[in-house]
């Protein structure tokens, strides 16, 4: 009791100064991590003599709008743009699917061999990828996939990361939540969509953006598999820059910023799930 | 068990996916027979620039020659990788761009040999050609590739520098030892400038050790590593790195993240070897500085290393014939005129009318320089099938020399050995 | 009831093994028999048995390899893993621009690899380099980071720790939010300070994700290549030359895949091991069931 009233008296100036140390901390962090990305900004905007400059500058004397300029003229991005949003829109939805069903599965049901099907899917993230790509390409070109988006959208939807991640949070989800359904009649595709799915909102937006960042940004497997420009992603467009020599880093970074900006924005709208969870998960108490 | 079932269920219909389709070849081209184009794949690569070299070419090409068209094949920055992907996953371009896998494709029979196609065509030169060069993608007296760019290292040098230190500008008949002084004359520790950057991989290494007459990539008997001129020369190498230190040292390049181009814009170094690839980048964004090139100073002789370009025709090709005559139109005149207009290489022939286009170009002032450099070329590394595997390996013991770990005598012995177990 | 779970379990995971069978299986098979041959990736492979790993056995530049690479992840991962959950919660404390401060935190995750290595370069700098001169205005030791065969690994630890921290976050940020705020509340009235509150609470609460974290940063640590790749090429003197890095080589620039697939699979084993271990571990810890 005593506790609180404590509490009330100190509260308002001790929680303005925990909260401003916090916030002092944070600005803090959050600058060692945003450094690189500020030196990204500074740099697109460089002419070359100054990106060079040693020791470095942040602020360019003359600001190079104009890389910018040169960057979108460069390429079809509005093409490579669509493309990049095909492949990975559909990613995204295809995995989120698969792997919640199978995560579903391996997390809340019994049945025989489970856990050593669990395991060899972790087995194949434990392989690099340089030594599975030649078969992979076998494949896909058996299947006449090759030099189509297929090649990129089929083989991620069964993505092991995805069931992994998924299963971990099915699994603290409490068992009552399906004893209850369960009670009431419900078979195992309506206690999959309607009593896991909506409580696991958190780990699915997790997975989606993971999954968006990784097909958004993938750089390889565009370039395996693609040869024509009209099917090129953003990724491949920024490599327009990079010589075998030289590297054009102003028209990169420029090109790099705008192919990120995406993400962050998938990211930012994102969170709002994260909140989400928590009323969810709190009613259910 | 039902698991067991759905398991085979599966692994038959993958068995049958795979062997069904074996015939339909996915991306080949039915064949001309109604005057229908021909399609040639042809790999390319490199920067925007260099693409845009590659399409105008092409366009030329197929102006000429209506019934083929070239499709591209992009290999991107990952050149190697894609390569081996598509040769191995039994897609390969009819036209490959393969450099200094040429020998090493070949041997691995992928490649075609040239020789009938060139004997029996009589609009083609092959003695336009630097016989160093050509050497270069021979295997068996047979030849597998034809180079279109070849572009020798010399030296660039900041004139602004020269002059402030009070220094003559090089000539291209300049020793090593007036390369030594010159740099070191030119190096200010207080500033944080070096005279030269000496590169320590593949190229710049090579070419100090070629011009006295060690060559690392020759076969193990041949090499002269056991001569007192390659201790020499690694003597030479670590005292003007970390002795005199007049060249940052491989792990200060490291560690500053910036290639030699960077390092000699923002005038850390006053001297930098290179090749002509620099060329285009310093004509849109000029150097805040004047500056011009020269051959690499001479040893016992003067060769020089060599970034080259050259194509390959895939075995596995449906049509040979038509692929010559690509390959043939961009190795020819025509492709050489382009390639000199672009000023990144220089052509691979001694093709008058194309490198005449270099030399007026004036761009640097001794543009000379490259063009004089080309019979010089020394190409060894482009015929040993393990090139890139003891490259790996010499470099490391280099490394290992500039940090003090090893004596150049140890580096020495240590190469021997390398070179030895790795030609075995 | 049992005959029924089973059919709709594998009903349930019928998408993702098909997938799994078509794209995953044959190229996981597929590369342990090329282990067996003498491959060069491009003529037909000649079966050899275990020629390949009886080599590796000798190999000393894999060897080495592999103790750097299990230097790289002996730190990495239980660092990396403890600041992630210290960052999530941080961020899961409700206060003004948190989605601000959670973007910050994400960005090195985004932020493509090529920048992030020349940033580093520069930070690493010896002559004029960040942390150097703030190390040199406070009088310490002022390492020579990239430049040495013994601070370049540190070096690389260091920034995949800083780029990684986004991403776990993240992870830890959405396991947090399964935890009812209602359980912090009663400890507090109990008198719980907030130690107790992480151990008896959070931490036993997120055991499964801290197993999803800890597993996939073993997973990818093991597999280590992108920033070596992009920031030293396995240099100097390959002290930053991990397992991955030597079987990229030999893939694509030795033509040794035979060679290569063999050192996956050495790679692979210690993964799996070490996996195994990991899980029984966390099971064992598992109070209620």
């Amino acid at each position: 009791m005593d506790i609180k009233q404590e509490n009330r008296a100190g509260k308002p100036r001790r929680k303005i100064l925990k909260a401003v140390l916090l916030h002092i901390v944070m600005v803090i962090l959050s600058f060692l991590m945003i450094t690189p990305f500020l030196w990204m900004v500074s740099t697109s905007l460089k002419n070359m003599n100054e990106m060079y400059a040693i020791p470095p500058i942040w602020i360019p004397r003359e600001v190079m709008w104009s890389n910018y300029r040169y960057m979108f003229e460069s390429a079809p991005w509005l093409l490579y743009f669509f493309n990049t949003v095909k492949v990975t829109g559909l990613v995204v939805v295809g995995q989120l699917v698969v792997c919640s069903m199978a995560a579903f599965a391996f997390s809340r049901l019994r049945f025989p061999g489970r856990d050593a099907l669990f395991f060899m899917l972790l087995g194949t993230m434990m392989i690099p990828y340089h030594v599975t790509m030649i078969p992979t390409f076998q494949i896909l070109r058996r299947l006449g996939w090759l030099d189509t988006h297929q090649a990129l959208i089929v083989p991620a939807l069964s993505a092991a990361f995805g069931v992994f991640l998924l299963r971990q949070f099915f699994m603290t989800l409490p068992r009552e939540l399906e004893q209850a359904a369960m009670i009431d009649g419900c078979g195992y595709p309506r206690i999959f969509l309607n009593v896991i799915l909506p409580n696991a909102k958190p780990a699915l937006t997790t997975l989606a953006i993971f999954t968006f960042m990784g097909t958004w940004n993938d750089f390889l497997g565009p370039l395996i598999y693609l040869n024509s420009d009209h099917l090129k992603t953003l990724t491949l467009g920024l490599a327009t820059f990079q010589g075998v020599y030289t590297n054009q880093w102003n028209y990169m970074m420029a090109g790099a910023l705008i192919v990120s900006l995406p993400i962050l924005i998938v990211y930012m709208f994102a969170q709002r799930y994260f909140v989400q969870g928590i009323v969810m998960s709190g009613l259910k108490e | 068990m039902k698991k067991f079932g759905v398991g085979l269920a599966v692994i038959v219909l993958l068995a049958g996916l795979l062997s069904g389709c074996s015939k339909g070849e996915v991306t080949g081209n039915p064949d001309t027979a109604g005057g229908k184009q021909t399609v040639i794949r042809m790999a390319v690569s490199g920067s925007e620039q260099e693409k845009q070299l590659r399409y105008e070419t092409a366009n030329l090409f197929m102006k000429e020659h209506p019934d083929i068209k070239i499709e591209w094949v992009d290999i991107g920055t990952e050149r190697y990788q894609k390569t081996l992907t598509l040769i191995s996953g039994g897609n390969a371009p009819d036209i490959l761009y393969i450099n200094e896998w040429t020998v090493p494709l070949a041997k691995r029979d992928v490649l075609l040999p040239l020789d009938d196609y060139i004997n029996k065509d009589p609009d083609f030169n092959l003695g336009e050609f630097y016989p160093s060069v050509i050497d270069a993608y021979k295997v068996d007296g047979k030849l597998y590739g034809i180079p279109q760019e070849i572009s020798p290292y010399v030296i660039f040098y900041n004139k602004d520098l020269f002059d402030k230190a009070n220094l003559p500008y090089p000539k291209d008949n300049w020793t090593e030892e007036q390369f030594l002084e010159t740099a070191s004359k030119l190096t200010d520790p207080a500033n944080k400038r070096y005279g030269y950057l000496y590169e320590n991989f593949g190229a710049p290494l090579d070419g100090f050790l070629t011009r006295n007459n060690v060559e690392l990539y020759a076969d193990p008997a041949n090499t002269h590593l056991d001569s007192p001129e390659a201790l020499e020369t690694l003597t030479m190498l670590k005292k003007m790195v970390v002795d005199d230190h007049v060249s940052p040292s491989p792990s200060e390049q490291q560690a500053a993240g910036q290639g030699s181009d960077a390092q000699f814009r923002n005038q850390q170094v006053a001297m930098i070897s290179s090749g002509m690839w620099y060329l285009p980048t310093f004509k849109k964004d000029p150097l805040p500085f004047k500056w011009d090139v020269v051959r690499m100073p001479a040893k016992q002789n003067q060769q020089t290393k060599v970034g080259a370009l050259s194509w390959s025709i895939s075995k596995s090709t449906k049509h040979p014939e038509a692929a010559w005559e690509v390959l043939k139109f961009f190795v020819g005149a025509e492709g050489m005129k382009i390639v000199a207009k672009y000023n990144m290489a220089l052509p691979a022939s001694s093709n008058a009318e194309a490198n005449q286009l270099i030399l007026d170009s004036a761009f640097p002032e001794n543009v000379k320089a490259f063009v004089d450099s080309a019979p010089d070329v020394r190409m060894t590394e482009f015929m040993n099938g393990r090139y890139s595997e003891i490259s790996d390996a010499v470099k490391e013991i280099v490394d290992r020399m500039m940090l003090g770990q090893l004596t150049p005598e140890q580096a020495r012995q240590e190469l021997i050995a390398k070179v030895n177990e790795k030609s075995s | 009831m049992v005959r029924k779970e089973t059919a709709w379990g594998y009903f349930f995971i019928a998408p993702m093994m098909i997938g799994f069978a078509v794209f995953m299986l044959y190229p996981f098979v597929y590369s342990f028999y090329l282990s067996l041959t003498s491959s060069d990736g491009i003529v037909a492979p000649k079966f050899i048995g275990f020629d390949n790993y009886a080599k590796l056995l000798k190999d000393t530049t894999f060897l080495r390899s592999l103790r750097v690479t299990l230097y790289f992840t002996l730190v990495t991962v239980p660092v990396g893993a403890a600041l992630s959950l210290l960052a999530a919660m941080l961020l899961n404390i409700k206060m003004r621009f948190v989605t601000w401060y959670r973007t910050a935190f994400f960005l090195p995750v985004i932020t493509s690899m090529v920048a992030i290595a020349t940033v580093w370069k520069w930070l690493y700098n010896t002559d004029y380099g960040l942390i150097n001169s703030i190390f040199a205005a406070l009088g310490l030791y002022e390492p020579p980071w990239l430049a040495s065969a013994k601070w370049a690994l540190p070096s690389i630890m260091i920034m995949s720790i800083w780029k990684g921290i986004g991403f776990n976050m993240v992870i830890f940020l959405a396991g947090l939010q399964g935890i009812s705020p209602s359980l912090y509340e009663s400890a507090k009235i109990d008198g719980a300070g907030a130690f107790r509150r992480f151990t008896n609470i959070t931490f036993p609460l997120l055991r499964h994700t801290t197993v999803f974290v800890v597993i996939m940063s073993i997973i990818s640590s093991f597999q280590v290549f992108d920033q070596v790749y992009v920031m030293t090429q396995g240099g100097p003197a390959k002290s930053t030359s991990v397992v991955v890095y030597y079987i990229y080589q030999n893939a694509f620039q030795f033509f040794q895949q035979g060679y290569a697939s063999a050192m996956a699979y050495v790679l692979f084993a210690i993964i799996f091991i070490v996996t195994l271990l990991q899980t029984r571990l966390a099971k064992n810890k598992d109070v209620d069931g």
